[in-house]
Order: structure tokens, then C-alpha cells, then sequence
């Protein structure tokens, strides 16, 4: 195992203003992960873990304190630059498919190349790939919204992988699936996790998934209950 | 992200939602199209009203006269000063006077034109049976179709080549004129003056005999012949002198020099300035009319993106935290403005042009049926394409501004939210 932490949250305090008042969601949060760990962030809900989550994507900016990941120090990016690191290091699983309506299943894929400016033929033949290991690839040319959850949940994760990325963050991934699609998302994480190395960092506010994480962190009210460093496996 | 995938992504947001896009552009359609039917109506007006007053030769002429002056005279020594004027090109002058026309037993009152052969085109001189004299020695004359007619001709035609006598009436000179209207009060001094007859109602007269070579088609009695069969007749003082300079701009300086003389001038270019100005206004009220069909149309592009951004909101979530940067957010939402202005900007362009040529189909197929000319009513000058162009671009910004600025400011996580 890598002896440098990928991931060291430091400190971090997040207030959010409802009115006047400031609320205070993270209180002062430290963490780090190991690079090629399977994380489990896990709490009720409202207890900030989204936020936490968001936090390390660098979509919500810390009140105070430090994120960094890969030796890059989130806090201090500007909005584009956070944009265009989650592009290039992030792959993203939500609890909700969102999609760009007017574009086909494997147009959504080949999404984020597109971004990066990957000439057609070559995203089109990466996006493929993907779906065809999800078992998705006859669903190519089809609109995302035709598709059932658990369908769309896999082409998700196919947007996902496109772009290589070196950490997969999910946010309950599993919330709008049944037990069967669920337990096949969590299936493929471990794979992905054990096979590609992959580090992932879940959500959830479902015990019955620790089994799958080899560090898992507890929030409640803001607050790391188990702290960093708590190796279940 | 590149421009052709951001205009790839832009286009089939518009080819998802159909109808509302095909509204859209079409109300950008119908409302440039109004602009380039309205306008290009106006430019064709315009065209066609000066062409019909003026030929090209005509606008940079000078008509000199002596106006309501009884002392004032167009003769040789004065074509010779406006010769001497800067930038003229040439002078030439022109009679008229009334007098006969007499074959055989007809005789019948004519109005009798002494125009230079070669001056024959400015005078917009044009036969339709015959030609025109080519020469100023000929003793040759260009009769108008009702003078035919009044001369017994069953079609104008039948007199071209026919000989017949013009009887010039003579003008008397200034000073005798003077005189005569105190003959005509007084009667005891008629006789002073040895050079008229005896009588003060007989009038002195000259004839010609000429060759008919041409008729032109007219409602009056008249008739050209060359200047020449005037002089040599005794007549020294012209009516008119046409003065002709290079170019247009220089027409100004001579009028003052001219005019500073006495004498009236006027131009065809008057005339033109004035259609000009007046077709300047018309076309700003057209143009005018058609900026509101625009403008309607326009409210209506960016009510559509406007609702489409709200639409999308989490679309725009999804890309943001895929990592679109708000540049490129910005970008989309302005081409797709700028998409449905250009689209419906060419679909206008062909719309108004279409319509038009139709309309000036229909008018000219009525126009042959009536026995008209065929006509061009619409004319869209190169520049108003450009302008045209520019009001698309223009419509697209503006239209697609504020959406864009709104698009790239959500915040991707508020997006993710939104229902």
C-alpha cells in the first residue's frame, strides 16, 4: 500500500446562510485516504456527508480549511479549474441519472472526451467500449430516458470510466434501484475497485453495504464519529 | 471543448424540441423576411421611379432658361460663357416655337422642338416607327404621332419618308416686342417699326420643307428638327441650354455660376434628389415596419431560451460537474441564440426574396396582360445584405446574452436540485 495519502481534508469547516443565521453543516472535518481504497462515507441523512462529498469534488468551496487531492490543493481553485479537474481525475456516479436529453446514450458517454476535446472517432470507440463491458452497447443509440434505472445507472458508470479517471465518487449510487440492480451496481465497484485499482468514495445511509468498503467513515452532525484511518477490512 | 462539438450540442438541443424550435425560427423568419420584402420593395421603387424620370446621360445636365426675365437671352455669346465654366463638358442649346405643318391640303398647328442631332437621346427623344436624324444638315423632322394623325396618316407610319412643309413662326427680336405691346395698346405708333408687317396680327413666318424620318409616340402636335433649320431660319436666341458637366458633384458650382447670371436653372438631379430623399424616408418607414416583426419575433427567441435554460437547468448541472467550464456554458447558450438567428435570418432571406419575385411575377404578368412594361420591383442592394446580416448577428447577441451569462453563473449543485 502507498504510504502518501491521495485524498487529506484538513480542517475543513462548511457553513451554509439560511437567512441571517450561518450553519454551521461540517465542524471541523479531517480525513485522508489511501489511494486504491474502497470508502464508505456513512451517516443519516443531514448529517453533511453529501456535503462532504461535494466538498471533494470541489463542487462546494470549504468555509475554512483544507481539501487535497494528488497533491493539488482544492481550496485554493477557481471554479473552472475545479471544473477541469474532476475532468480529468473524477468520475462521478449519481443517485439520479441526469443526461443531456438531447443527446443519445453513447453521445452521453463520450460526454466528458468530448470536453477534453477527444477528436470523434476516438471517443466514440472509447465510449463503446465501456458500454459493451456494462453489457450496454446495444443501447447505444438509444435516448438515456428510454432506458430502465438499473440501464441507466450502468451507462452512468460508463460516463463515469471515459475518462480514466484515478477516483470514482458515487453518491448513493444505489438509492432508486432494487436490491438486485443495487447489489450488481456494488458488485461492479469491488471489481473496479480490486481489478483497476480504482479508489472509490460512496455514499450511502445503508449499513448493509460496509461488508463492500475497506475504510469506512462515519458523519453525524457534521462530525467524523469513527476518524481517519478506520480500516474495517 | 471544441466549436464544432458546442455547435453540435447546440444544434440538437434544437432538433429535440421540434415545434418549438421551427416557431422560433420561424418567427425570426417572418420577421426578416418582412425586413428584406419591405425594404427591397423600397430599393426596387426607388430604381424603377428614377430610371422612369431620368436616363443615366440626363443627371449630370444643367437645363439653363431665362425663366420669367424679358431681358435676358440664351444666344451664342452666352453658350460661350458657359462653355468657359470649369468641369462643363458641353453646351448645346434648344428652340422651341410654334408654328405649321402643311401637306398638301392638311395644315395643322404644331409646337416645333430645334434639338442637335446628337442631343436627340437627352432630350429622351424615342421613335417607334423610324429612326432619328443623325445629322444637323439634314433637312429632316421627327413628327409626333397625333401630328400624323391631325395630317390625315390612317397609321403614323405612313408618313415616314413623306416630304412636308414646317412653317416656322418667327419670333420678333426683344426690343420690337417691347414695342409691339405698346403697338397693341396704341395703334397711332404701329407703323414705326419697319420691321414687322403693316398689321400687328400678321405674323411673320418661314418655310421649310423637310423629310419625315420618324414618329414618336405623343398626345400633342409636335415635332423635332435639327437646330440648324432654326438659325439658318434667323432664330438667334435659344430657349433652353443644356449644359453638361463630368460628373455629378461639380453640378452644384456651375448652377451658382449660372444662376449668378440671372438666369433659371434646373436639373433632372433636382428631381432625383428629390425621389431620393423621399425614397430615404420610405425605406427607414419599412424598415421600421419590418424591425418590429423583428422585434416581436425576437422576444419570442428569447422567451424560447429562456425557458429552454430553465429547462436544462440540471443539464447544465450535469455538464458543469462532468467538467464544463462556465466559458463553455456561456458559449453554448449564446450559439444556440445565434443558431436560431442565422437559421431564420437565411430562412428569412429566402422567405422575403421569394415572396417578392413572386409579387413581381404577378404584377408583371398583369402588366403584360394590360399591355405594360415588365418591371423590376424589387431590388436588394448588396449593402442591405450585409446590414441584414449584421441585424441576425446583432438579434442572436442580444437574444442570447442573458441566457448564456444566466447559464454560465448556476452553480452546479443548485442545478442537481432542481425540479
Amino acid at each position: 500500500m502507498a504510504t502518501k495519502p491521495l485524498i487529506t481534508v484538513k480542517n475543513v469547516i462548511k457553513e451554509f446562510r439560511l437567512g441571517k443565521e450561518p450553519v454551521r453543516i461540517l465542524k471541523d472535518v479531517s480525513l485522508e485516504i489511501m489511494p486504491e481504497q474502497f470508502v464508505i462515507l456513512l451517516g443519516p441523512s443531514g448529517s453533511g456527508k453529501s456535503t462532504l462529498l461535494h466538498t471533494l469534488l470541489g463542487l462546494e468551496h470549504p468555509t475554512s480549511g483544507q481539501v487535497t487531492i494528488a497533491g493539488e490543493r482544492l481550496d485554493l481553485k477557481k471554479p473552472d479549474d475545479l471544473a477541469r479537474f474532476r475532468l480529468h481525475r473524477i468520475g462521478i456516479v449519481y443517485q439520479k441519472s441526469d443526461w443531456i436529453r438531447s443527446l443519445t446514450v453513447l453521445d452521453n458517454v463520450a460526454f466528458p472526451l468530448a470536453i477534453m476535446g477527444v477528436k470523434r472517432s476516438e471517443r466514440e470507440a472509447r465510449a463503446m467500449a465501456l458500454l459493451k463491458k456494462f453489457d450496454m452497447d446495444q443501447r447505444a443509440k438509444f435516448i438515456p430516458s428510454e432506458l430502465s434505472g438499473g440501464q441507466q445507472q450502468k451507462v452512468q458508470l460508463a460516463r463515469a470510466l471515459v475518462n480514466d479517471p484515478s477516483i470514482l465518487v458515487a453518491d448513493e449510487p444505489t438509492g432508486n434501484l432494487d436490491t438486485e440492480s443495487a447489489e450488481k451496481v456494488m458488485q461492479t465497484f469491488k471489481q473496479l475497485n480490486e481489478e483497476k485499482k480504482l479508489t472509490i468514495i460512496m455514499v450511502t445511509h445503508n449499513m448493509e453495504y460496509v461488508h463492500y468498503a475497506s475504510q469506512t467513515i462515519y458523519v453525524r452532525d457534521g462530525k467524523i464519529l469513527s476518524g481517519t484511518g478506520t480500516f474495517l477490512s | 471543448m471544441k466549436f464544432g462539438y458546442i455547435i453540435y450540442l447546440a444544434a440538437s438541443s434544437l432538433r429535440m424540441r421540434k415545434l418549438r424550435s421551427f416557431l422560433t425560427i420561424g418567427g425570426m423568419a417572418i420577421g426578416i423576411g418582412a425586413i428584406v420584402f419591405l425594404v427591397s420593395l423600397g430599393f426596387g421603387l426607388q430604381a424603377l421611379i428614377v430610371s422612369r424620370v431620368t436616363n443615366v446621360a440626363a443627371i449630370t445636365v444643367l437645363d439653363v432658361s431665362v425663366g420669367a426675365s424679358t431681358i435676358l437671352k440664351i444666344n451664342e455669346e452666352s453658350l460661350k460663357k458657359f462653355r468657359a465654366l470649369p468641369n462643363v463638358i458641353s453646351v448645346s442649346s434648344s428652340i422651341s416655337q410654334s408654328g405649321q405643318v402643311v401637306r398638301g391640303e392638311s395644315v395643322t398647328d404644331i409646337a416645333l422642338y430645334g434639338v442637335q442631332a446628337q442631343y436627340l437621346t437627352i432630350e429622351g427623344v424615342v421613335t417607334n416607327f423610324g429612326t432619328t436624324y443623325t445629322s444637323d444638315d439634314e433637312q429632316s423632322a421627327i413628327v409626333s404621332a397625333t401630328a400624323a394623325e391631325l395630317l390625315g396618316a390612317k397609321v403614323p407610319q405612313d408618313l415616314l419618308g413623306q416630304k412636308v412643309t414646317m412653317r416656322i413662326v418667327l419670333p420678333d427680336t426683344g426690343p420690337v416686342e417691347q414695342e409691339r405691346s405698346l403697338v397693341n395698346t396704341n395703334a397711332s405708333t404701329a407703323n414705326t417699326n419697319g420691321n414687322t408687317n403693316t398689321s400687328t396680327s400678321s405674323i411673320k413666318t418661314k418655310d421649310v420643307e423637310v423629310k419625315i424620318v420618324g414618329i414618336v409616340p405623343s398626345d400633342n402636335s409636335l415635332a423635332y428638327m435639327p437646330l440648324k433649320i432654326f438659325t439658318d431660319a434667323g432664330i438667334t436666341n435659344f430657349n433652353l441650354a443644356r449644359v453638361k458637366l463630368d460628373t455629378r458633384e461639380n453640378l452644384a458650382a456651375a448652377r451658382t455660376a449660372i444662376e449668378a447670371q440671372g438666369y433659371q436653372v434646373d436639373s433632372v438631379a433636382d428631381t432625383v434628389g428629390q425621389i431620393d430623399r423621399i425614397f430615404f424616408i420610405f425605406q427607414i418607414v419599412m424598415f421600421i415596419f419590418g424591425l418590429i416583426a423583428m422585434l416581436i419575433a425576437s422576444l419570442g427567441a428569447f422567451n424560447t431560451l429562456t425557458v429552454s435554460l430553465l429547462e436544462r437547468t440540471r443539464e447544465v448541472g450535469i455538464m458543469k460537474s462532468l467538467g464544463t467550464t462556465s466559458r463553455h456554458i456561456y458559449i453554448l447558450f449564446l450559439s444556440e441564440a445565434l443558431l436560431i438567428g442565422v437559421l431564420g435570418g437565411i430562412s428569412g432571406l429566402i422567405v422575403g426574396t421569394a415572396f417578392g419575385e413572386l409579387v413581381n411575377y404577378i404584377i408583371n404578368r398583369l402588366a403584360a396582360r394590360l399591355g405594360g412594361q415588365a418591371v423590376d420591383l424589387f431590388t436588394i442592394p448588396f449593402i442591405f445584405l450585409l446590414i441584414i446580416a449584421g441585424i441576425i448577428i446583432l438579434v442572436g447577441l442580444i437574444t442570447g446574452l442573458y441566457p448564456a451569462r444566466r447559464a454560465a453563473k448556476i452553480n452546479a449543485l443548485d442545478a442537481l436540485r432542481y425540479e
